[in-house]
Formats: C-alpha cells, structure tokens, sequence
C-alpha cells in the first residue's frame, strides 16, 4: 500500500498507477504515467497543471471517455467500491457516467446540447438514472435548476442554451451532474472560460453542493490560486506524473517539490512592487521527448546528478504529504524560489 | 388548433369510405386519408410544446422574402396535391365531346384548355401534382434513409466498415444517376412504385456523404462528451444527440432533392418510361403536347409552368432553410453575460 493513498473510510474513488498512452502520427508517448490519486467524500482534491501536464486527460480516463484511438489507458487501476473502471463492461460503465461518478466540462457554451431545451438535457439524465417518467423528470430538472441558484426556473428550463449567459449555462451543466445522484463529481476547469465574478460564484456553488451531498469533487484547473482556495488536498501534475500531493495547507505553506515551489513564485502578489513576474524557465517538454530521469530536471535549480538519469520515486515528508523529487530536503530548506 | 387536428383526424378517416362525404372530400378517397392522417400528425406533433416553439422560430429565422415565397409556394403545392379532387372542375379521365372539346384553347370553361381527347387539362394538371410531388417525396424519403444509415454508421464506427461504406457510395457515384434510373426502370412494368424505389434507390449517395461529414464533426463535439460521460450509451447519444443536431443540414437537402425528383421524374415520363396512363404526372403532360407545341401551346405550357415553379419553390425554401435551421444565434444576436 502506498504511503500517499492510504485507505480511509470516506474514499469514494481510488486511481491507481494510471498509465494514459497517447498515439498520434506513429509516436507513441505515456502521456499520463503512474498517477494515483484518491477522492474523498465531502472533500475536494485540485489536481493541478500546466497545459499538456495530463491532467484532463487523467480525467477523462476515469470514465474511460478518452478518444479513440489516440489515448488509451496502458496500465492501472481505477477503483470505485468494489468494481475497477478499467476493466468494467460498457453496462457497468454507463451506470456510473452520471449515476455514481458526474463530469463538467470547461466551455458551457460547448457542453450542451444547442437543439434541446435546459430542462429537457437535466430531465434526459434524471430519466436516464433515476428511472423518473417524463413528468417526474421535468419536475426534478426545475428543481435542480432552483437549486444551482437559477432564478424563474421554471421559464429557464424551457429556454435553450443560447439563450442563457455564460454563467447561467455552466450552472445547467452542474444541475445535469448532479441530476443522477452522484457521489464523485470531476470538474475539469469549471470556471475557465467564465470572468472572474461569475468564476467565483460558480465555485461557492460547487462548494456548497459539495457539502450539502456530501460529494467528492476532483478540480481539475491551471489556477493556483484557485485551488489553494476551493480544495482541502492538492495534487500537483508536472509532465504526466504527480510530483507532489498532500492537504493543501502544508503544501502551500512548506512546497516540498522544486515545481510547486516555481509555480507559486509565480503569483503575482498584491501591493508588492514587482519589475516582472518570475517565471520557471524553459519549456514545459513535449509529451513526445520527455527528458529522462526526472522530467523536470533541464528546469530545476535543485538538480542534481542523479536527477537526469533516475527516477524519483513518491517519498511521504509529512503524513499525506509527498513528493517525487531527490531534493526535497534543500526546497523545503529554500522555500522560496527567488525571494533572496 | 392541434386539438382541432387531433379530434378532426380519425374522424376523416373513419369516414372517408362514405360516399356522402367522398363527394364533398373528393371522389377518390385518397383526400380523406391524406387529411385525416395529416391532421392527426398535426394534432400530436403541435401538442409538444418544443416542436411549437421550433416551428415559430424556424419561421421567424425565415426572414429572407425568397424563403418565404418559397415556403408559401410548396405550401400551396402540398395544398393542391392533397385537395386535388375538390380544386378540379372535371375529372381528370373524363373524356370531352371528340369534336368540340378537342384541343380547345383557355376558356371560361377550360381554364387551361383541354387535349386531343378533350380532357380538362387544368384538372389534369391538379391531379398531376399529387402524382408529380408523392413520387418525389417518397423518393426522396427512400434517399434520405438510406443516406442517414450508411452516413451514421459508416461516421461513427469508422475504420474499415467506414471505408467500405464510403468506398461503395463512390462507386454508386461513378454511374450517371439516370442512366442507373433508366436501367432499373427498364426492367420492371413501368409503374410509380418502381419509380420511386429507382429514384430513391439511386439519390442517397450526396446524402450519405453530408451525413458522414456532419456525424465526424459531431463526434468531437463536448456536448456528446458531455452526454457520454453522463451515462448515455453510444445507440441514446447518435438517437438523441447525433441525429437531431444533424437534421437541419439533412433536412435542407432533402428539400432541395424534392426538386431535382420532381424533375428526374418528369424526364421519365417525359421519355416515355415513367408514369403511364391512367396516372397523370406533370411529365407525361409536356410528352402528350410536344407534338402540337404550336398549335395546342397550352398543352405543354402549363405543366411546364408547374414544374418551374415547384422546382423553383423547394430550391428557395431549402436554401432559406439550411440558413434558418442553423442553431447556432444568427450574428449579431449574442447574450450578455451576466
């Protein structure tokens, strides 16, 4: 049993040792490589990276929504009670689309449908997992929708999706989650394409869902900030693997992985006077030609011989807190990446 | 109003074997069946209040005046097909007096004259629009079926089957449309069930291919991500999802396909091989007064006319259609974010 992932009553999901393999044009690339990563009930875990890091990727893999045939998972497991994901039949699979683990989307305007009414898309899933009667359902959709904060529910419910703003849309696709009843519920950048206010909104909501059901919401976003304030446990994604994961307190407070350390050097801090902001330099590496050893190394100021030729494996520094990095001792000891 | 349609349906259709009402519906039955059918797909599609809704907004999206004259224009045919019987003044085999009847020019009595054998034309060409326009639509019924399931499968199952699908669908495309139609039709007893297979038989490829097209682009689409991910299996998302927001390209096309059937149509009867005798078609009209083009002019003029303008018709309202059935905002309509 691993250190990071110990087993605890209120784990609803578990991913372990995923490997996502990515096919394109003949090249062949472990695009996610060995992720574990556990949701707990009532708990939000931010899994969090850069662009191309993998991270959507791993979770589209949890329901095994990853386009064929370019990405497929290798290797691993995926945990819900007592069925693996990755080898369910598509029966078992469809049961838990939507009834047991729900999925949002980044772009709401995109995510649903543009010929069919709100209402009708939120009672489709309601009907679908519930086994409502069309009546029911519609019933259930208003309620939803009452209760994701959409005023004149009712009215709402018969408009079509371009007809609703941004915000308004991304609420419909939260009450399309929830319609099934589900316990885990995987946000892949909720609030991207949405402005800052709106932003903020949307993720009291979830937060609020979160505790009113008892849910356990895997964020999935490039924004650090948003995770150190929306989630309890963080897991950071660098170059397909997790390079650090724990609550989100000690690692924000103590970053014990060179990266986390580079990424929160990064936020601009409010009322200091700042030239530039600092940046990690180089490149995030293509999936194709990831370096070897660790993947982060040719941008690492901590490297060190070993970094280019081995591994680093996850060591737990704290309970819950660990971190794949040789050094971590002299970034705990740093603490900060350009603050002299 | 679809209440009205709902109640008034199976009544027409239970009566419509009555004579009383068969004189006032017209003669042949056919009106009551079309009516009565009609009127209850009236009655249970104008019962959902989504398919209302859609309609008023299909309609105002029509705005373009050449649409709508399109529209007004088929409406008016599918008007004339189905009443037929009630439009006519005389029945369309009732022949006239052999000498005084023969070839009289446009009159009060004869609004577009009558032919050799002294039969109303007018009426003639009325019922030649039920004939003219079932072929078609059926027709083109046959085509879009057919081109929606070898389009969706090939679409959605990709690799090889994909391949063969569209590989054959180039094939049925390297052989001249007619010259397939002429070669199926003259086999058979020419007859307008034939002709309806043949045309549908031979139309579905151009279908087939947009409907390709439109399911790749739809496949990548987040909202049927969306629909997967929330439980539906791959049958629900292509019935649901797939199909529906493929429809209004689908359904654009087939109405300009109505058109070219009604003319491919016309061409077989106009050779010869379509339509025959005691069927009237629009096509055999123009066959019987090429002969006497400059005397009886009437003869062909007329069921000329009614081909332009129906072809004409169906062209404009599927060119306003593919751009009313756009579901995406017309430009300059975007929602404020709040």
């Amino acid at each position: 049993m691993d250190p990071i992932n110990a087993p605890d009553d209120r784990t609803v999901l578990r991913v372990h040792d995923l490997v996502v393999r990515l096919e394109v044009e003949g090249r062949r690339a472990h695009a996610v490589d060995g992720v574990d990563l556990e949701l707990r009930r009532g708990e939000t875990l931010a899994l969090v990276g850069e662009s191309g890091c993998g991270k959507s990727l791993t979770a589209l893999a949890v329901l095994r929504l990853l386009p064929r045939p370019v990405a497929g998972i290798a290797r691993g497991r995926i945990e819900y009670g007592d069925l693996d994901l990755v080898t369910a039949a598509p029966a078992a699979l469809r049961r838990v689309r939507g009834g047991e683990i729900a999925m949002i989307f980044q772009e709401p305007m995109t995510s649903l449908n543009p010929v069919f009414s709100c209402g009708e898309q939120i009672a489709e899933v309601a009907r679908l997992h519930l086994g409502l009667g069309r009546r029911a359902a519609r019933d259930r959709a208003v309620g939803l929708m009452e209760q994701v904060g959409i005023d004149r529910p009712a009215e709402r419910a018969r408009q079509l999706p371009h007809e609703l703003s941004g915000g308004m849309r991304q609420r419909v696709m939260i009450a399309m989650a929830l319609a099934g009843e589900p316990k885990a519920l995987l946000a892949d950048e909720p609030t991207t394409a949405l402005d800052v206010t709106t932003q903020a909104q949307i993720l009291d909501l979830l937060d609020r869902l979160r505790e009113e059901f008892s849910l356990a919401v895997l964020l999935v976003t490039h924004d650090l900030a948003l995770a150190a304030e929306r989630a309890q446990r963080v897991a950071v994604m660098y170059a397909g693997r997790i390079v650090e994961t724990g609550p989100c307190t000690a690692v924000f407070a103590a970053p014990a992985h060179p990266y986390t350390l580079g990424l929160l050097a990064c936020r601009p801090v409010l009322g200091r006077r700042q030239e530039s902001l600092p940046a990690i330099e180089g490149q995030v590496p293509d999936v194709f030609e990831r370096p070897p050893g660790c993947s982060f190394h040719p941008r690492c100021p901590f490297s060190v011989e070993r970094c280019r030729t081995d591994e680093p494996g996850a060591s737990e520094i704290d309970p819950g807190h660990a971190t794949a990095c040789f050094e971590h001792d002299a970034v705990l000891r740093k603490g900060a990446w350009t603050d002299a | 109003m679809w209440i009205v349609g709902t109640a008034l349906g199976p009544i027409l259709l239970i009566v419509h074997g009555v004579e009383a009402v068969d004189l006032l519906l017209g003669r042949d039955g056919a009106t009551g069946l079309v009516a009565g059918w009609g009127a209850i797909a009236w009655g249970v599609l104008g019962s959902r209040a989504g398919v209302r809704d859609r309609a008023r907004r299909v309609w105002r999206r029509l705005d373009d005046p050449l649409a709508r004259a399109g529209a007004v224009l088929c409406l008016g045919l599918v008007f004339v097909a189905v009443f037929a019987p009630l439009l006519s003044i005389h029945a369309p085999d009732v022949l006239g007096d052999p000498v005084a009847d023969r070839y009289a020019p446009p009159s009060a009595e004869h609004w577009m004259g009558t032919d050799l054998l002294g039969r109303d034309l007018y009426s003639r060409v009325v019922h030649g629009a039920r004939v003219s326009l079932g072929i078609a639509v059926a027709s083109v019924v046959i085509s879009v079926g057919l081109g929606l399931g070898v389009g969706a499968v090939a679409a959605w199952t990709g690799g090889f089957v994909d391949g063969l699908l569209m590989r054959l669908t180039d094939l049925a495309l390297a052989f001249p449309r007619l010259f397939l139609v002429l070669l199926l039709v003259a086999f058979v007893e020419p007859g307008p069930a034939w002709i309806v297979l043949a045309l549908g038989g031979t139309g579905w490829m151009g279908i087939a291919r947009v409907v390709r097209g439109q399911v790749l682009q739809q496949r990548e689409v987040e909202y049927v991500l969306a629909a997967r991910a929330l439980g539906l299996g791959e049958t629900a998302v292509v019935v649901r999802h797939v199909l529906p927001a493929i429809l209004p390209p689908v359904l654009a096309l087939s109405t300009l396909r109505v058109g070219s059937a009604i003319l491919a149509e016309s061409f077989l009867s106009f050779i010869g091989l379509g339509v025959q005798d005691p069927w009237v078609s629009w096509g055999m009209l123009i066959r019987s007064g090429r002969d006497t083009l400059l005397d009886a002019w009437w003869l062909a003029l007329f069921p000329g006319t009614a081909i332009v303008l129906t072809v004409l018709g169906f062209n404009l309202l599927g060119d306003g259609l593919r751009d009313a059935l756009d579901p995406r905002p017309a430009p300059g309509t975007g929602t404020l974010d709040d």
